[in-house]
């Protein structure tokens, strides 16, 4: 009999590509321009931008460029790291559960970053920071692969994310354990909960290229996804090399991911909902699902930090706390229907 | 068609881990003929055949297609050769028939290029070939285990490989559509093609194939037409059954009756 998973069943809702990613990319410009002139509580909106613009030109050119751009731009990109890695290893792996902070690897950066902040070489060199974010996303996606890469069954990889974010988190708070000052620590911790505020041009200057190696490492994949429709011996059948596409996946993951931790700290489930929600909408093909996640998964980041900003709270919500919120009942809605449909 | 393929096995072994699942097989086949390859569960038949398409590390031997080792073979070019269909039914994500059986074509096309005319001519061609014409735009999680055989039967057959590997294509189909699948390997194998499939149903072997190659423990038992490798001895041996011969017209085939 068919396998008829009932995460599966939905009606195809399949849109034009054209349109679908038109569409998209119109609502990611629409939220940029937003992000830039929304301020937090609304205050610095486009009015005020130009009451100041007149007053002071340079505080504006501060506000605007030094302030507002390196968030959204970092909104926009992280956002399309995390919707396309979640794309790649869900079709790489079959696994629609599959998603770089359910999988450990989102943690595994965090720690890598902050290794390389216990240490103390972040000071020493800036590059540092995001490469230790690679090192530790590297480790956490090519031992995930190891540990169950092969296996139909959708639990053990999950078990495996469960073992590596153990993991991370054990060795974070080993940090955390050790680390020489609170001031210290506590400055682990707010970074560790993810967000875009108070980021720099440097840091956008220092994540941008990683995040667009990683980009083409995971666009390069897009084909050898659709034949792994037909499971792993069929598509190597079909001429592809899956050991080869499996690196190039994890060095994917690797600098798109590390690279976006490292500077954001851990934002999840963005790579989970983002290609579930519109995987329907390309016909359920996992090629056509990589630029669509990309855009889905810049505009979702882009409006949630706008979010951010709107909430009133005495401190400004946190985006990685937020997206955690919002992303944990989905999660446990797709294992409910996964469980109800015997998979 | 373009020339006829000749397939060489020499002296095949492979193990997996301490276990030989197959010891010096040897054998050479050429395009025009439909081979069933037979034996009891767990003899290495599935082995054989993803050995031959390329997808196992052998432990020795060689294998050659068209003269030239297998590995010599660039991966594109193989996987335009060669079709094989695997046992696994599990299609992983609900795409419409269309689109499956149109990943059969991947071999023939550039990482940019759309589906031609070429290539939706092999598709429609590969759909009528297993009657499943009107499923195509069916989701493939709304078909019956036998249409999603042939389903997956058209992936292979809109690729049109010179060389068809099927591991159990009608394994799970009801009579009629078992006979119209080997029908229409038949015919392929007519026009030139080499066509390998693993078979468990002795009857449709025999009624079938222009040879059979019967697989024991890891080792070719038997090698040759159906009448001879199907005789009573070796079915006996093999199998521990006792078959009947049954007629119609000028065909005979074996039918399994009792367990010895």
């Amino acid at each position: 009999m068919t396998e008829a998973p009932a995460y599966a069943q939905a009606k195809s809702r399949e849109i034009a590509p054209a349109l679908l990613l038109g569409g998209l990319a119109v609502l990611v410009c629409v939220l940029a321009v937003a992000s830039l002139f929304i301020g937090r509580l609304g205050i610095g909106g486009v009015a005020d931008l130009i009451a100041v613009r007149g007053q002071d030109p340079e505080t504006f050119r501060i506000l605007l460029i030094e302030v507002r751009l390196p968030r959204t731009v970092l909104a926009l990109t992280v956002g399309a790291t995390l919707g396309l890695s979640g794309a790649v290893l869900q079709g790489l792996l079959r696994n629609p559960l599959a998603e770089p902070f359910i999988l450990g690897a989102s943690s595994s950066a965090a720690l890598g970053a902050v290794i390389v902040f216990y240490f103390g070489v972040a000071g020493g060199a800036a590059l540092a920071t995001p490469l230790g974010g690679v090192a530790g996303t590297m480790v956490a996606t090519a031992a995930l692969l190891a540990l169950g890469g092969r296996a139909q069954e959708p639990l053990t990889l999950i078990l495996a994310g469960v073992a590596l974010n153990a993991l991370a988190a054990a060795l974070t708070s080993l940090a955390l354990n050790l680390a020489p000052s609170p001031y210290a620590a506590l400055e682990i911790v707010f970074w560790i909960l993810g967000s875009f505020a108070d980021r720099s041009l440097d840091h956008l200057v220092l994540a941008l290229p990683l995040m667009g190696i990683g980009w083409i490492l995971l666009f390069s994949t897009w084909r050898a996804l659709d034949a792994l429709t037909l499971g792993e011996d069929a598509a190597a059948s079909l001429g592809f090399n899956l050991a080869a596409i499996k690196i190039r996946a994890i060095l994917g993951c690797a600098f798109a991911v590390g690279a976006a931790v490292a500077t954001t700290g851990v934002i999840s489930f963005v790579g989970l909902v983002v290609p579930h929600v519109l995987r329907p909408f390309v016909g359920y093909r996992p090629s056509r699902l990589l630029p669509a996640s990309l855009l889905g998964g810049a505009a979702l980041m882009l409006a949630a930090d706008i979010g951010v900003r709107l909430i009133d709270t005495q401190l400004e919500l946190k985006i990685g706390v937020v997206t955690a919120l919002i992303g944990t009942p989905f999660f446990f809605h797709l294992l409910y229907v996964m469980r109800r449909s015997g998979q | 068609m373009t020339t006829s393929p000749h397939f060489e096995v020499d002296s095949l072994s492979v193990q997996y881990d301490d276990v030989r699942v197959l010891d010096q097989i040897s054998f050479a086949a050429n395009g025009g003929s439909l081979i069933g390859l037979i034996g009891p569960n767990g003899a290495g038949k599935t082995t054989l055949i993803k050995a031959m398409a390329g997808l196992l590390t052998t432990s020795s031997g060689t294998m050659s297609l068209d003269a030239k080792p297998l590995a010599a073979w660039s991966q594109d070019a193989l996987a335009q050769k060669i079709g094989y269909l695997s046992q696994s039914r599990i299609v992983h994500w609900p795409v419409t028939v269309d689109r499956l059986v149109s990943l059969g074509r991947l071999p023939h096309r550039g990482p940019w290029d759309g589906v031609s005319d070429t290539d939706q001519a092999a598709i429609d061609e590969a759909l009528a070939l297993t009657d499943v014409e009107a499923l195509r735009s069916r989701t493939v999680t709304t078909l019956s285990g036998g249409e999603l055989a042939r389903v997956l039967l058209a992936r292979v057959l809109a690729g049109e490989p010179q060389v068809i590997l099927a591991d159990e294509p009608v394994s799970g189909l009801d009579p009629g559509h078992r006979l119209q699948v080997l029908s229409g390997l038949k015919r392929l194998s007519a026009d030139g093609r080499l066509v390998v499939v693993v078979l468990h149903d002795l009857t449709l072997a025999s009624r079938f194939c222009d040879r059979l190659i019967l697989l024991h423990e890891g080792c070719v038992a038997a090698d040759g037409t159906p009448e001879k490798v199907l005789g009573p001895e070796i079915l006996a041996s093999v199998y521990g059954v006792k078959a009947v011969t049954v007629s119609h017209g000028d065909e005979t085939t074996v039918l399994p009756w009792s367990h010895i």
